[in-house]
Parts: C-alpha cells; structure tokens; sequence
C-alpha cells in the first residue's frame, strides 16, 4: 500500500512540476507593456496621456514630401493613414511607439519611409493640458487591415509602461481610396489630407 | 544515546555504518542517474553536431531559400560606380551591388541583419553591406511580416580594385529561442550560413557622365 | 528526533526570532555603509523654498528668479512661460557636479512642465534681448568671474494654467522651489 502511495505521490508531483513549468510567463511576457484596452472613437486614457483616434483612411498608394518635393510610395499591400490627437496629462510625455497588431497576432511597425515633417507620431512632445494632432503611417498585408488593434505607448523599450490597445473598426467605403495625398500644413495642423478616389 | 560497552557491540555497530554508507550510496547514484544522463545526452549531442555540421545548400540565383526568419531569394550581381541611391560619391568608388528579394517570416517586423549575406572568403575584405529598397530606394528599410520587397546590397569595394568575375555569396540564418540563455526572453539570433550561391558579376553599362 | 524540545530550548527559538526584527534593520543600514542612513535624511529634507525677491543657496551657488513672464503661445488657447533666472557662483567645484540643471515648471492642480527642448527661434520671436542666454542644458560656468550667470527656460502651457511655482533640480542636492 505505501508502494502504492509513493508511486500515486511521484506522479502527483510530476503533474504539478509540469503544470507549473508550462504556466509559467515568459521573461517577455512577464515585462511587456501594460495593455490599457479602448475602443475606436473614444479617447483612451492612460496614467500618463490620452489618445483618441479620429478617422482612419486607406490608400493603394501615397504620396508625401520628400525633401520638399512629392513622392509616390506604392506598397505590396495597402496604406492605412490614422489621424489622431494625444494630449498628456499630468507631464509632458512624447509618445514613440507605435504598432498594428493584425487580427492573426503579426506586429506591424509605423512605416519608416515617410519622414517626419508631417506631425507623425513622436516628432512633438506632448504637454499637459494641450491636446494635439498626431498622424500614423502602416503599410499592411490587405488580409491583417480587418479586426485590427492599434497600440500606441511611450516607448517600445521601457517594460510596464502603459500601452493603449485600440480595437478597430473597419475602415467604411467612403474612406479608401486609390490614392492618397499627404502635404505639411501649418504649426496648428501639422499635415493636410487630399485623396483621389 | 547508548554507550558502547565492548568491543563486540562496537564492531556490529561498524557494521551497520558501513551497510548504511553502502545503501547510502546506492540511494545516491540511484537518484543521479537522471541528472547524468541528461548531461552525457547534451554533451553528446553537441559534439556530434559539432562533428557532423549540416552541409551548405547549393542555391542558384532565383531560387528560394527558407533561413529560418526570411525567405531570399537572389536575382544577381552587379558592379556599379554609384549606389541605388543614385548620388555619386565625390571620390571616384566601386561599389559591389546584389539585387535579391526577402520576405520576412517572423511575426512582427523588422530589419535586415547584417550577416544575412556575406561573401565567402571575403569576409575580412568587406565591411557589412548596405541595403536599399528597390521600389524607392530608401536606405535600410525594415520589412513587415506577410510583405516580401525586392532589395539590394551594397558593399564599397576597396579602391582602386576590381571585384573577381565569379564570387560565392552566403546566405545567412537566424532561429527564434522562446527562451535565451541569458534572459530567458524571446529573441532571433543569428546562426551559421545555410546556403551558398555562386554569382557572375555583371558590369552595369557605363552612363553617360553629364 | 522527536524528543519534546526542553524549554531552554523553545526560548531561545523564540528569542531569536524576535531578534530578527532589529538584527535585519541593522543589516541593511550597516551593509550600505551610511548611504541609506543619508537618503533617509535626504527624503525628510523639504526642499528649499525661494519667495520672490529672494534667493536660495543650493549646490555651491546662489540662484534668484529674475521674472516669469506670460506671452502669446504659439498655438491658439495656449502661453510661452519665459523663466529667468540668475544664478551667483559660489563654489564653483560644487555647482559643477550639481550640473546640468532642469527647470520644470508645476502649475496650481499639479501639472508639470519640462522645458521646451530648443528654444532658440522662439526666444528670437519673443524676446530677442534674452536669445543668446544659455539653457539649463547648455550652461557651462567656466570663467564667469562675478558676474551672475542668466539662464533662460521657455515652457509652452495652456492659457488658463495658473499659481506657477518653478521647481529647479540639480544633481545631489535637494530642489529649490522658486515662487
């Protein structure tokens, strides 16, 4: 009987030292961002800045400043352009991380292409108490635009800093666009939309 | 807590001792023997993978190679006095350009590493390439998981040279570790070339200078 | 063993038990050999509070608020806060450690400003006597002699903040508050 109960107790303890051993998080899992979840058309709040996101649009093909002249981008997939505005709270914050998390878990960055002059996020910093425009640029495969989440946080390299995850909703008809103009605006709106149907 | 009286109590009593050290030693190498096969099986693997190294694959321009991160497959060599980007430098250079396609297979984006392509035989010659993104020439673009670009690699070549016709180019890999050595964190790392393709160096055709 | 432990036993056990509740304290202040003794002192000291008119000696100098003035921000509903301040060296050793200073600028509900990073063309814009004043990043004391030293700090906050107090931080000492 004791044989018996040694036996049943080595393969309890065998159960639970694997149980434990595939439960355990990663290291990265352990210090990745604190997720803060939100929902398109509402600004989502953080300790740190706030986030909204205004309107979404989708283009075939884009064109920004390049040097101060107008360049074609064509992409294998398409251009998601997000306008937005972010506001700090409590301190001044700059936000540079930015990522589009496809509905099949792939982890889009900004696309790094377009330079900055356009108010892109994290060429200004944030104060508290003054909300401003800020632009996201994705080149995404066409099946990871639909069910998308949108993450945005201060910095992709600090772990537990908060990061907002937007739910998106799809992008309606009347915002894609075979084409899709982008020029510098002034020091209130840092860029100017212009789209060719 | 007895004392030992006599000699005869004392010479059973060093009886059990020993027959305890012996069952204490057979309860010990009982309960090594996992722990020592786990390290006889590791070390054995590695030494035999050390022994055996898997053979580089012989690829040809066009052809597909799986790396383990990204997809190449190389279009061609050339050698050109100006890079994609198109500004000529000042001094007079030659530059060593491979015009190859990379999709990459990872889930989150990323940039080319620097090992990705190396020439065999020369790696103490050259410094590490640069890469351009054909459709718009941009400089050191990342690539998005799902989007495989067309590109090419840069190297400047020593002044004053001309690089060989024939040239043999490695393609380089990286695995994913869920767990590394240090951290414990999630990470590529850059692993042993895993396939070679032999290259015939084109000369671009000489442009008309201004 | 099982052997009822005698009472000399059990009290021992138990004294040094609660021993451990001064012995671990005291591990920890005698391993750090004073430095957390020092922080702890550091924490309870208030920072230094400047009114105006007045100054504060801190970190080998002397510093006074010179003004803070409001101007027309650049973007609408917004000020430029233009903060200067003067600063006496005193011991010129010290202050260079405490160095680089970092103005920020706390308004009445706790907001918290940091200086704006290159202020160079706005300063021009707004008050071109004050442009080619160093920045608490760009201060260098070198051979200053006497005469104080003006650093000039911009802050872009919204136009109804208000009750701003400037808080100054330097390296190794605490931070002087100036009203």
């Amino acid at each position: 009987m004791t044989t018996f109960a040694n036996i049943l107790a080595l393969l309890l303890a065998a159960a639970a030292l694997y149980g434990m051993q595939h439960s355990t998080p990663s290291y990265s899992e352990i210090l990745s961002p604190v997720a803060v979840p939100a929902a398109q058309g509402k600004p989502a709040q953080t300790e740190r800045f706030v986030f909204g996101v205004a309107k979404v649009h989708l283009a075939g093909q884009l064109v920004a400043p390049q040097f101060g002249e107008p360049r074609t981008y064509t992409t294998s997939g398409k251009w998601l352009v997000v306008e937005a505005a972010a506001k700090a709270q409590d301190r001044s914050v700059s936000l540079t991380s930015a990522a589009w998390r496809g509905p099949s878990g792939l982890r889009f960055a900004m696309s790094t292409r377009i330079g900055s002059t356009l108010g892109l996020l994290g060429s200004e910093r944030l104060e508290p108490g003054i909300p401003r425009p800020v632009l996201l640029v994705f080149e995404l495969p066409e099946d990871q635009i639909e069910g998308g989440t949108l993450l945005v946080a201060e910095t992709a390299v600090t772990p537990l800093s908060e990061q907002v995850e937007i739910a998106m909703d799809s992008v309606p008809p009347e915002n894609r666009y075979e084409s899709l103009t982008l020029a510098r605006g002034g020091r209130i709106m840092p860029w100017s939309l212009e789209f060719h149907q | 807590m007895g004392r030992f009286v006599n000699g005869c109590e004392s010479g059973v009593a060093m009886d059990e001792q020993r027959r305890s050290y012996r069952q204490r030693l057979i309860a010990l190498a009982a309960a090594s023997i996992g722990s020592l096969a786990a390290s006889a099986i590791s070390y054995g693997a590695a030494i035999y993978r050390a022994a055996n190294p898997e053979p580089l694959r012989a690829a040809v321009p066009g052809e597909t190679v799986d790396t383990g991160r990204w997809h190449v497959t190389i279009a061609g060599a050339r050698v050109s006095d100006s890079p994609p980007s198109g500004r000529r430098p000042p001094e007079p250079q030659t530059f060593l350009l491979v015009d190859f396609e990379a999709g990459n297979r990872s889930a989150s984006t990323a940039y080319l590493p620097a090992k990705l392509l190396t020439f065999a035989g020369l790696e103490a010659k050259l410094a590490s390439p640069n890469f351009y993104l054909t459709r718009d020439k941009a400089f050191g673009p990342s690539l998005h998981p799902g989007m495989p670009e067309r590109l090419t690699a840069v190297w400047e070549w020593p002044a004053g040279e001309m690089p060989p016709r024939e040239l043999k180019l490695l393609i380089g890999s990286q695995v994913y570790k869920k767990r590394d050595n240090l951290y414990g964190a999630s990470n590529w790392f850059d692993r042993d070339p895993v396939a070679i393709v032999s290259l015939t160096v084109t000369q671009e055709a000489a442009r008309a200078r201004q | 063993m099982s052997v009822p432990a005698s009472s000399r036993e059990r009290k021992s056990y138990w004294i040094s038990l609660v021993s451990l509740l001064a012995a671990v304290p005291l591990a920890v202040l005698v391993g750090s050999r004073g430095e957390f003794a020092a922080w702890l002192q550091r924490r309870m000291e208030p920072p230094l509070t400047v009114e105006h008119d007045g100054s504060g000696q801190g970190a080998g100098g002397s510093w006074r608020l010179i003004s803070l003035r409001r101007l027309p921000g650049t973007l609408p509903d917004t000020s430029l806060m233009l903060a200067e301040i003067d600063l006496s060296v005193e011991a010129a050793d010290v202050l260079q450690q405490a160095l680089p200073c970092a103005l920020s600028l706390t308004d009445g509900a706790g907001r918290r400003w940091d200086p704006l990073p290159l202020p160079g063309r706005l300063l021009r814009e707004a008050d071109p006597e004050v442009a080619d004043r160093p920045q608490c990043t760009t201060l260098t004391i070198g051979e200053a002699g006497d005469a104080p030293l003006r650093v000039v700090e911009l802050f872009l906050v919204p136009r109804q903040a208000d009750g701003f107090t400037l808080s100054l931080a330097l390296t190794g000492s605490p931070p002087i508050l100036l009203k």
